[in-house]
């Protein structure tokens, strides 16, 4: 997938600036292009295309290529100068409204409310009916229009920007405010200021079009907008003409505005590289000479008395900066056991715990290696196979609770909802549901509250009640406390073990929290840099680690006792 | 959740159509669907003409008259000859002086509602526009002649006095002012807004439904003293767009279009076996006129000087493809029975030039005319944007001048816009240089018209409004022929057209022809009632149309109902087929391992 | 709660007052007036002052601007939107004759442009960086850059002129069918303009449908779903739900954006819809009518954006005012 990412967007981007670049070169060139003279009457009335005139003439006997030539002048003239005035309008008001704030920041954007919940072309022909026509009034009456459009996408980003460190530090410093927004801010609102320059001339090419079209633009100016004013006027698509009349200054029209849309839409991508699309499904594996392929025989069976065992597992990240993340590791776990997988951020942990799942969104791949899972390859299952090997099998109790529940549904709805893959009904699901979000200690009254609703050890409990409402063989649990208050961390984790107890599930704990680990699992793994420096039972590593990386880890913290809090107990039945 | 959405959005357009269903149902309820062996005819109109009364119509349409008078009545009919045929009156004799005309109607005339039509209406008719707000018919009763009163000798006479001789009383306003029911015009005292009743007639048609800006559904007057019309319904649908009506006439959805057909579609639509094209003349003329008030053009050789250098031959073969003729230096259309029999006009660039040098605007090489000053010759043309042949015709026209050193350059406005600028306000005259305008044809057809368009601004009548341009001796002319007899009128009006071109205060560009397209099949009666086109009241009666209607023409739109099934169905099988290749891909795109 | 509810008020309050007094305004800053309409061209070089007040007198228009402006508020107060100048009836009469049309013909390309905008967005994003995605992503822009007008004259000519399928003008047909012939007629007659309307509309709908479920799909919860070992359907049901919530804004606050666009559309094909009308009534200097169009045109901006605030906590259900957090 490498240097893949971005190349809808990115060759969209070529193809609309290649557009919009042809068009502005027939404009520049049009007297070389042109043969005739577009306003001279250079030949008989209604002539079909010919070598002379070679889309034929219209009604008066004016050269329609020349027109057509000509007319891009003016349709690129207003749609770029009118961006550029409603650009610039915009960002005076965003600049204005947004770093000096005070009192003009609420009336001002309420101005840029209003004008954006008008219809704007309706607004657009008054203006222009009423204040006449002309090239300039043409480009005030659409600019008028379409400032606020820049103005609200630009405010936002001075917000954001004013709070910057540097902007913070060139303010307590006293510079002036010409010089910070010189300096620091009006700079960084290039890239988005370009993107909405590009979208507002793509909206006022289409508005001259329209305007000329209606009979308000200027009909005494050559544009496309005109031709086809005068083409419909003089009913040219009830004749032969409509095909040389009316389709090329449509089509001329719907390129030059094709060619800003895809540069606009090429730039948004680079602002919000998510629209890039990535695929969801990585194609490696059909690849020829994918070592994935080659690389995997038949593997030898699981070893015995484990549930899980992980072998030569060997996970690369693709891209520009290619890391192997999980290099060449193998370990294995048995029923009923906790495994603590430990390492500082970016020695792979995680990477391990989505692979173990089958989670891994490209550019990460799995080069080589098997998790073998109650005697089946995972790597091996394809389609609904892997789908119903999770939470059923396996499953994860993600780090960060606040964004692996969606917010739009109720925390017993997302747990019954993982309830019901393994039970015929709905109500048999709706009582399990129930009854687990009891079991982690949510009480019945919380179980409908929404996600937000919920503090974060609330929210940890509903993960890890969602991961073992399938009494799943293994539980991942990836940093399942990181970010908690201590308490809370030790009345989490407690609860893990009860749970491990009672439903004889076997957990991966995956912290960089050494002593936590410690404290808390059987086994113990250590990682860095994708690889295991030390495995074996914790009495072991943690009393006599012989790895550095392993004694500068436990430096972190001291072991301190487990206990369970007593306050917290109420809720987890016995 | 996608599906729900869907289902919402299924049965919202479901919603929809029963909505259009419902609506449409309720729009039909009056209309009882037309009954057997009923001749109807299908006319498109360009515009929405109100409740088709005379204060209320709005002029949308090319003839608002025509159209009006096929509900109302005039004593006389029509103004377009020297001697119209007496229509509601029997007879009208004038007195010596003719300040005193006594009208008889005929006997037992009815309006549309049964109730009687005598000479009371007609006393009432001429007070009532008297007093109403200017319009279009006032002048003809306020001005010239300008009418006093009148008494209602018995039942069917009446005697109208004037202030003024008025020998043209049988053509204007005899001709033109419709006649309207005392019953129900005497107890609205603002006319101009009476737009909630259907309109009370004597005419042969009576309109019987009105969907704004949509259609009108009228239907014969079976007892008009003409006899009952030859068609039984006239439908007349609204299509603004000129284009869309002509395709619908070529489809058959229509059986006559009341407007022009356009140069470029003439030769498409007599291809036709179907359709036929009738040619005639129109009184209408196109001209630019010049602000006579103002520099350059308060100087009659410069005006002159443009109309000789201006080649309206050129402009009637590329602007009309040859659909009209070209404007005369007279102004008054060549077919009206006004007109200068040998008016007409030369093209001479030598000579422009000459004149042009002797005003005093010296040309260098082949540059701009600059007067002694040093002032270029250049003016500017406003015109409406709207108008796409006025446009055509001055991007021709200013390459013309460019010839002779004028530059001239054309600057469009909306209409409204336009007339402000042209019309003298409350701030005082106006500014422009010149204008394109347009006169339709009742102005060429009235023996009075040069006097009401043409007379000095600031004396009684209308006034030179349009070019602010004074005459003395035209006036002089003028305002002697309002009042003298008719045969007598024609030299003294011939003289007033001479000084007319000599001066050139305006410069008609062209007489547009009447191209009117008609489907015999439905009705084949048209004829061409001279100024008014086909489309005119007479074409439907029977002494004056051939009688050759063809069978009743099959209400064809009755069989599309089955549009709806397959839109809805259409619909359906789209969401269904969109629903299920989700399900199969989503089914077929379980995430694997890896 | 209820200050919040309060503010909102007079929030909209404070804009329609606003839009109202723009809608007063607007018409009368132009050059030209009705009374040049009224009045004849033949009759109004030769009109005396006092003819010019009594023409505008009808409709209340002979009076000062500051009469006119408290005449014009009291007026209101009272449902009354004066007399429209063109059609010497009162605008509200002249409104509703239009009113079901456009909301025919505009309601529906807001129905269409969302169902097939969300679906094909929707199914973009999916398979986005596929062939797939890259095609009609490319396609819908392309579709979306072409100006209603020329759409709708190809249109036209395709169906219209060439094949004869569809009828060319208007929304009722020249004579009187009635009942489900007529409402067949007038479907028939709406299929054009709503097609036109709809691929205009489509694209903006797309790309944010698109957009929208991209960016869900990149969320944690979405991870967490697939982990819990729901299959495809169910992990796009949660994605989806999400990803609903800027559609909902933009489809009722396009609704404006529509109206104004439809004008277009109307004038090709004849319609007549509120967009023609207002067109009309500029050119006519109609203030009455302009005043009353741009009334109903506000309160319908401002009443998408009301029903969008009130579906907005049914959607997104972390705006929804209940209790504070729990622990």
């Amino acid at each position: 997938m490498t240097g893949k990412a971005s190349s809808t967007g990115r060759r969209l981007g070529w193809i609309g600036a290649a557009l919009l670049i042809v068009s502005a070169l027939v404009a520049i060139f049009a007297p070389l292009l042109a043969s005739h003279d577009p306003e001279a009457p250079s030949g008989a009335p209604y002539q079909s295309p010919s070598l002379e005139f070679r889309l034929g003439t219209n009604d008066v006997g004016q050269d329609l290529f020349a027109q057509l030539v000509y007319g891009a002048r003016i349709s690129l003239t207003i749609g770029f100068l009118s961006a550029v005035l409603a650009t610039l309008l915009g960002l005076a008001v965003a600049v204005v409204a947004g770093y000096f704030r005070g009192r003009v920041e609420g009336p001002l954007m309420r101005v840029v409310d209003l004008t954006l919940a008008l219809p704007f072309f309706v607004l657009v022909i008054v203006l222009a009916a009423f204040f006449g026509r002309g090239l300039l009034i043409t480009v005030v009456v659409i600019s008028a229009v379409l400032w606020a459009k820049p103005a609200r996408v630009l405010y936002s980003n001075v917000v954001k920007v004013r709070e910057y460190q540097h902007v913070l530090a060139a303010r307590a410093m006293g510079a002036s405010p010409q010089r910070i927004l010189g300096r620091h801010v009006v700079p960084r609102l290039t890239t988005l200021g370009v993107s909405q320059f590009v979208r507002t001339a793509n909206v006022a090419v289409f508005l001259e079009a329209a305007l000329a079209f209606l009979g308000l633009g200027d009909p005494t100016r050559i544009s496309w907008g005109s031709m086809l004013f005068f083409a419909n006027a003089r009913s040219a698509f009830l004749t032969d003409a409509w095909l040389y009349w009316i389709v090329p200054p449509g089509v001329a029209l719907t390129i030059v505005i094709v060619g800003f849309a895809f540069v606009g839409y090429a730039l948004e991508e680079r602002t919000d590289p998510r629209l890039a699309g990535r695929r969801t499904r990585p194609r490696t594996r059909a690849r020829s000479g994918d070592r994935s392929e080659t690389e995997r025989p038949s593997p030898a069976p699981q070893a015995p008395g484990t549930v899980l065992e992980v072998r030569n597992l060997t996970v690369r990240y693709g891209g520009e900066h290619e890391v192997c993340a999980v290099d060449d590791v193998s370990f294995t776990l048995a029923p009923g056991r906790t495994l603590g997988l430990v390492g500082e951020s970016g020695s792979g942990k995680s990477t391990l715990a989505f692979a173990l799942l089958g989670l891994l969104r490209p550019p990460a791949q799995v080069l080589a290696g098997s998790v073998l899972l109650a005697g089946r390859d995972l790597r091996t299952l394809r389609g609904p196979e892997a789908t119903r090997i999770r939470g059923r099998q396996i499953s994860l109790v993600p780090q960060g609770a606040m964004s692996a529940l969606n917010p739009a549904y109720t925390v017993h709805r997302q747990v019954s909802e993982a309830a019901a893959l393994t039970r015929p009904s709905s109500d048999e699901a709706d009582a399990r549901a129930t009854e687990m979000l009891e079991r982690v200690g949510i009480d019945r009254a919380r179980h409908r509250a929404y996600p937000h609703e919920l503090s974060g050890g609330m929210r940890q409990r509903a993960l890890i009640a969602m991961a073992v409402v399938n009494e799943p063989r293994v539980v991942v649990a990836d940093e399942p406390v990181t970010g908690l208050d201590v308490v809370t961390q030790g009345r989490i984790l407690h609860l893990l073990l009860e749970l491990r107890e009672q439903l004889g599930l076997a957990v991966i704990l995956i912290s960089h929290d050494m002593p936590l680990v410690a404290r808390t699992v059987d086994d113990i793994v250590v990682m860095q840099e994708g690889r295991i420096v030390e495995s074996g039972p914790v009495e072991t590593v943690a009393r006599t680690p012989r790895h550095p990386h392993t004694r500068a880890l436990l430096q972190v913290g001291e072991l301190r006792p487990l206990r369970a809090p007593e306050s917290d107990r109420s809720g987890v039945r016995r | 959740m996608a599906r729900r959405t869907c289902v919402f959005l299924v049965a919202s357009l479901i919603a929809l159509a029963l909505g259009i269903a419902a609506s449409s149902q309720a729009l039909a309820q009056e209309d009882d669907a037309g009954g057997e062996g009923q001749t109807t005819v299908r006319a498109a109109l360009t515009g929405f003409e109100n409740n088709l009364t005379p204060f209320t119509i709005t002029f949308a349409t090319g003839r608002p008259d025509d159209l009006l008078m096929l509900v109302y009545d005039s004593l006389f009919w029509s103004q377009t000859k020297e001697d119209p045929e007496a229509w509601l009156a029997e007879s009208a004799a004038p007195s010596d002086d003719y300040r005193t005309w006594t009208v008889k109607l005929r006997p037992n005339l009815t309006w549309h509602d049964g109730r009687p039509l005598t000479a009371e209406d007609v006393k009432f008719t001429f007070d009532y526009f008297k007093d109403a707000p200017p319009g279009r018919w006032t002048h003809h009763v306020t001005d010239v002649p300008p009418y006093d009163s009148s008494e209602v000798v018995d039942e069917r006479t009446v005697r109208l006095r004037f202030a003024a001789p008025a020998p043209q009383f049988k053509i204007l306003p005899g001709a033109d002012l419709p006649i309207l029911p005392k019953h129900v015009w005497e107890d609205i005292e603002s006319p101009g807004t009476a737009t909630e009743m259907l309109p009370v007639g004597s005419g042969p048609y009576k309109l019987t439904r009105i969907v704004p800006d949509q259609r009108y559904r009228l239907e014969a007057n079976e007892d008009y003293f003409k006899g009952k019309p030859l068609v039984d319904v006239l439908e007349l649908p609204i299509v603004r767009d000129t284009s869309a009506a002509f395709q619908a006439l070529r489809t058959g959805q229509l059986d006559i279009v009341t407007e022009d057909v356009p140069p470029a579609v003439v030769e498409r639509l007599e291809e036709s076996d179907q359709i036929e094209v009738h040619r005639g003349h129109d009184f209408a003329s196109t001209e630019l006129r010049f602000n006579a008030r103002k520099e350059p053009f308060d100087n009659p050789r410069v005006r002159k000087a443009i109309s000789l250098a201006i080649d309206r031959e050129a402009l009637v073969e590329r602007v009309l493809q040859g659909d009209g003729e070209p404007g005369n230096d007279n102004w008054v259309h060549p077919e009206s029975p006004w007109a200068l029999p040998d008016g007409e006009h030369e093209r001479d660039v030598e000579r422009a030039r000459q004149m042009l040098d002797q005003a005093g605007f010296r040309r260098r090489g082949e540059g701009v005319r600059e007067s002694a000053d040093g002032e270029p010759l250049e003016f500017s043309v406003l015109v409406s944007s709207l108008d796409a042949e006025a446009l055509r015709a001055l991007q021709l026209v200013e390459r013309q001048l460019r010839e002779i050193g004028v530059d001239m350059n054309t600057e469009s406005l909306d209409p409204a816009a336009l007339r402000q600028r042209t019309t003298p306000g409350p701030q005082g005259p106006p500014q422009h240089d010149a204008y394109l305008g347009t006169f339709d044809w009742h102005a060429h057809t009235d023996p009075d018209t040069l006097y009401f368009f043409f007379h000095s601004p600031g004396k009684k009548g209308i006034g030179a409004i349009f070019t602010g341009w004074s005459n003395q001796r035209f006036d002089q002319l003028v305002e002697r022929a309002t009042t003298m007899e008719l045969d007598e009128r024609k030299p003294v009006l011939h003289d007033a057209q001479r000084i007319l071109a000599e001066e050139a205060p305006l410069i008609t560009l062209w007489y547009r022809e009447d191209v009117t397209a008609y489907r015999p099949a439905a009705y084949s009666g048209w004829i061409d009632d001279s100024g008014h086109g086909l489309f005119t009241k007479r074409s439907f009666l029977e002494p004056y149309a051939e009688v050759g209607t063809a069978d009743a023409v099959v209400d064809e739109a009755t069989d599309s109902w089955w549009w709806l099934v397959l839109v809805a169905v259409a619909l359906a099988l789209l969401v269904a087929a969109v629903l299920l290749i989700r399900r199969r891909r989503s089914a077929s795109e379980e995430q694997s391992f890896e | 709660m209820l200050t919040r509810g309060l503010r909102r008020g007079l929030g909209y309050a404070a804009v329609l007052f606003v839009a109202l007094l723009l809608n007063f305004a607007l018409p009368r800053i132009a050059p030209g007036d009705p009374a040049d309409y009224l009045l004849p061209p033949e009759a109004a070089g030769d009109v005396t002052p006092q003819q010019r007040q009594e023409a505008l007198s009808d409709f209340g228009l002979d009076a000062s601007i500051p009469v006119q402006l408290q005449q014009y508020f009291v007026n209101l107060a009272q449902g009354d939107l004066g007399l429209s100048v063109r059609y010497a009836r009162p605008v509200t009469e002249v409104l509703a004759d239009r009113i079901a049309w456009t909301a025919m013909l505009v309601g529906g390309a807001l129905v269409l442009s969302t169902l097939f905008g969300v679906l094909l967005g929707f199914a973009s994003a999916w398979r986005r960086g596929s062939a797939a995605d890259t095609g009609t992503l490319t396609s819908v822009m392309v579709i979306d850059a072409m100006p209603p007008f020329f759409t709708g004259l190809l249109l036209m000519f395709v169906f219209s002129v060439q094949l004869d399928l569809l009828p060319v003008f208007g929304a009722l047909p020249a004579s009187g069918a009635t009942g489900v012939a007529l409402a067949g007629d007038v479907l028939e007659r709406l299929i054009l303009p709503l097609v036109t309307l709809t691929l205009g509309y489509l694209g903006t709908v797309y790309l944010v449908a698109r957009a929208s479920l991209i960016g869900e799909l990149e969320e944690d919860y979405v991870l967490m779903a697939r982990a819990k070992g729901l299959d495809a359907r169910g992990i796009r049901r949660h994605a989806q739900r999400n990803a609903l919530i800027p559609v909902t804004t933009i489809t009722l606050v396009g609704l404006g954006t529509l109206v104004g666009g439809a004008a277009v559309v109307e004038t090709v094909f004849s319609y007549p819809g509120l967009g023609l009308l207002i067109y009309d009534a500029v050119l006519t200097r109609d203030y009455p009518l302009l005043q009353g169009a741009f009334l109903l045109l506000a309160a319908g901006v401002l009443l998408a954006n009301f029903v969008a605030d009130l579906l907005y906590p049914l959607l997104d259900p972390r705006v929804r005012p209940t209790g504070a957090q729990v622990g």
